[in-house]
């Protein structure tokens, strides 16, 4: 594989993925638990017990996350079960990142235990990507205790694509050249951004794998030019250096299929908007310093209005509180567009450390929040909804697993 | 006596005295007067005439301030003026004798050599005198004591009361010595004095921009009396006194954000350490998210601010001594000015906890002050 050469246009991009992050931290504080079924397991909805990270070991007895801890003792009786500790895992994120950055200084955290590189710039000191990809997993192995996965590719959809294919501790190659064999033959969903949802949309379209998608017609599926350039594997989304007081935007806004005329209709919406906000803010490693507003009325005048935060927040619930409160402060209804803005960014790779005296009650819920996340990772997004979302016209929720 | 019901035959007030001492004390007080309120009352100065002088009281329903200055009383009498004009005013005088004389109408003249300044009064009526005494705990300090203190914290304290209490400054009795604490949940400022005769066990929050004016008026004081009850705190000196309200709510436990230990230690002479932080604040002030980045290794600290576009400075600690881990860390620049200013002392002591942990600052000399500072975020720590 290292023999192969690097076209000389192309970028190098790794994306970098702890396997089993959440066991891994634990055994590297504690080599006991090496080789033994070990799962992580908590407390989503104060109801004790739901598997939250099993080991490979254990994945063998048939375990899986949000499987019941009685079902995974039931299939392995000497399996061992470990609570969650989140400032464990943030410190050796953090670790990780700082090993990472080592290679080059282009390092965008995902998640807390995956990560994007640009090494374009850091060949000709450090090798080909593979060679870096590989001195990055013998060091994280080693220093860290951290097994990883890495992606090898010229953008970071490929590279993110390529680390799913092996795990654990896999080095894939993938380059657009090599989409058709490794990725076309693959289900739809499992292309990156592909939720269960579109998926299911694809699917009633006659669109089951990622090659029938690359082959389509973009003007007749939804969200079509941008989905059907990623089935082909083509994406130049540079991979970005948070920095600490960022001064980044990041806002969703939605145009309503019919006018918001009261001030609830268009709270809910905007409800619905403030938690899409911050699971992006989540995914993007940011926390908002500030909340702002936008409506544009029935009359097509638009309003927008927006507020500095006492404290940093990545919770839907708390952006949706103040994004209410503004909306009120603005509304002269009826509206036809509302949108949620979250700006004075910062980038933080773990929870709360930013304040000496964080609030205990947003700290629960932000732990809360981040197994939630956790469980969104493996079996995709509406697995858990908070309970003013699913109020209405919810279809279906429940365990969703990708096919 | 002015009396209500014959307003228009009460005694006018009038006085004589330096316009240097009038100066002085308006300037003390006028602090304390609403600079607007739909109470007019509170942006005026209550002016009373008495045996012993001239008392000026001014108060904003949160705190209250009064002067006695020494007058020759000629006629006993009280009248309300703004605050803010007469105080300008009053300034711009030469060092003269003035007379204070209240005119038909409620108004009052101010006359020095040939020459006088005439302004209304305003309804003096809705003025309630704050109330300074109050029984309850009591300690007594020395005013330099006390406005060390307070200004060794109040600049941590926070502006915006999102969080109301974290506007205070928490005091802490416990018998021989009195903490001072403030937080604006990013950075954390303590002091200690040592007390005589101080309540045992006593804990109040003072709002930190009425405290920094009650020690400022009582600084000509040589000893201060402290009166404290669960809705107040009071301060007598020598011819002043001050009282604020106090915050209700629980102040967070600052040992709950100490560090347990430290992983490196930098000592720095202060002069020079504080003229290196002043550069790098100008330089990092220049862009709008301001970062001092600070880099120990190998026995040095380097100190880096700005960006390509509004120019960069690179500097070195002189003469530091390092003893620990190396490490990487950013900061608020300002931050660590205030923190290095109001821990005082030289040489100052930085020890740290780690890249994300709070950073102390403390005189290496004494023990009586320190600043904790949480750096900033930076990604890949």
């Amino acid at each position: 594989m290292t023999g192969q050469d690097w076209p000389s246009d192309r970028r190098a991009v790794l994306h970098v993925d702890a396997n089993a992050f959440f066991v891994a931290c634990h055994r590297a504080e504690d080599p006991g638990l090496a080789g033994r079924p070990v799962v992580v397991a908590g407390d989503p909805r104060r109801r004790h017990g739901i598997v939250l990270s099993p080991s490979y070991e254990a994945r063998r007895y048939g375990i899986v996350t949000t499987m019941l801890l009685n079902e995974a003792r039931r299939r392995c009786p000497q399996l061992v079960v470990i609570a969650p500790d989140h400032e464990l895992y943030e410190q050796y994120a953090r670790r990780m990142r700082a090993v990472l950055a080592d290679v080059t200084p282009k390092v965008e955290p995902f998640s807390i235990d995956e990560a994007f590189l640009d090494v374009t710039g850091s060949r000709e000191l450090l090798g080909p990507p593979e060679v870096i990809a590989r001195a990055l997993m013998e060091r994280l192995g080693h220093e860290l205790g951290l097994p990883v996965s890495v992606g090898v590719s010229e953008n970071k959809l490929l590279a993110k694509m390529a680390s799913d294919l092996e795990k654990p501790l896999g080095l894939v190659r993938l380059l657009r050249e090599d989409v058709p064999a490794r990725l076309w033959p693959l289900p739809v969903g499992r292309l990156l951004g592909v939720g269960p949802r579109q998926a299911a949309g694809l699917a009633a379209r006659g669109i089951r794998t990622i090659g029938e998608l690359a082959a389509a017609d973009p003007g007749r599926i939804p969200g079509g030019e941008r989905l059907v350039r990623r089935a082909r594997g083509e994406d130049d989304e540079p991979v970005t250096v948070p920095r600490p007081g960022d001064a980044r935007r990041l806002s969703v806004e939605t145009t309503l299929a019919s006018d918001a005329k009261d001030l609830e209709s268009a709270a809910a919406e905007l409800w619905r908007l403030a938690e899409e906000l911050a699971r992006r803010l989540r995914a993007a490693g940011y926390r908002a310093g500030g909340v702002g507003v936008k409506v544009r009325y029935a009359g097509g005048k638009a309003a927008t209005r927006e507020t500095r935060l006492a404290t940093t927040t990545v919770l839907g619930a708390e952006i949706g509180r103040v994004a209410q409160a503004l909306l009120q402060s603005i509304w002269r209804g009826p509206v036809r567009l509302v949108g949620v803005e979250a700006y004075a960014l910062q980038y933080e790779a773990s929870a709360r450390a930013a304040e000496l005296f964080p609030d205990d009650a947003s700290v629960r819920a932000e732990r809360l929040q981040r197994t939630l996340d956790a469980l969104e990772r493996k079996y995709g997004r509406g697995v858990v909804k908070s309970g003013r979302l699913m109020s209405s016209g919810e279809d279906s929720f429940g365990p969703r697993r990708r096919t | 006596m002015p009396h209500p019901s014959r307003p228009f035959r009460a005694a006018m007030l009038k006085a004589e005295l330096s316009a240097q001492a009038f100066s002085d004390a308006l300037a003390l007080v006028a602090r304390a007067a609403a600079p607007t309120s739909v109470v007019e009352a509170l942006t005026g100065i209550l002016m009373e005439v008495q045996d012993n002088g001239l008392r000026l009281t001014a108060t904003n329903m949160e705190m209250g301030l009064e002067v006695t200055v020494p007058a020759h009383a000629v006629l006993p009498g009280r009248i309300v003026v703004v605050a803010r004009h007469l105080a300008d005013f009053v300034r711009r005088l030469p060092d003269v004798l003035v007379t204070l004389e209240e005119v038909e109408g409620n108004r009052l003249v101010l006359r020095w050599g040939q020459s006088s300044y005439e302004l209304p009064g305003i309804p003096g009526d809705a003025f309630q005198r704050p109330r300074f005494d109050v029984e309850g705990a009591e300690w007594t300090c020395s005013s330099g004591q006390l406005s060390r203190a307070v200004r060794q914290v109040a600049y941590a304290a926070a502006q915006k009361d999102s969080r109301p209490i974290l506007t205070g400054i928490q005091w802490r009795f416990s018998g021989s010595e009195v903490e001072f604490v403030a937080t604006d949940n990013f950075r954390l400022a303590w002091s200690r004095l040592a007390a005589t005769s101080a309540p045992q066990e006593l804990t109040v929050v003072v709002p930190a921009v009425n405290l920094v004016e009650c020690a400022r008026i009582m600084d000509a004081s040589s000893a201060v009396r402290v009166q404290m009850n669960d809705r107040q705190v009071s301060f007598t000196g020598d011819g002043v006194k001050a009282m604020s309200r106090i915050l209700d709510g629980a102040f967070p436990d600052y040992r709950r954000a100490l560090p347990q230990q430290y992983v490196t230690r930098v000592t720095a002479p202060a002069p020079s350490l504080l003229g290196l932080i002043e550069r790098a604040v100008v330089v990092a002030d220049l862009s709008k998210q301001p970062v001092m980045n600070v880099s120990i290794a190998g026995g040095r600290v380097r100190v880096t601010a700005g960006s390509v576009e509004t120019g960069r400075v690179d500097d070195q600690v002189s003469d530091a001594e390092v003893e620990g881990a190396d490490l990487d860390l950013a900061f608020q620049p300002r931050f660590v000015l205030e923190g290095v200013r109001g821990a005082g002392g030289d040489p100052v002591l930085m020890e740290f906890a780690g890249s994300n942990s709070p950073l102390r600052v403390r005189s290496g000399a004494g023990d009586d002050a320190w600043a904790l500072l949480l750096p900033l975020r930076t990604g890949a720590a």
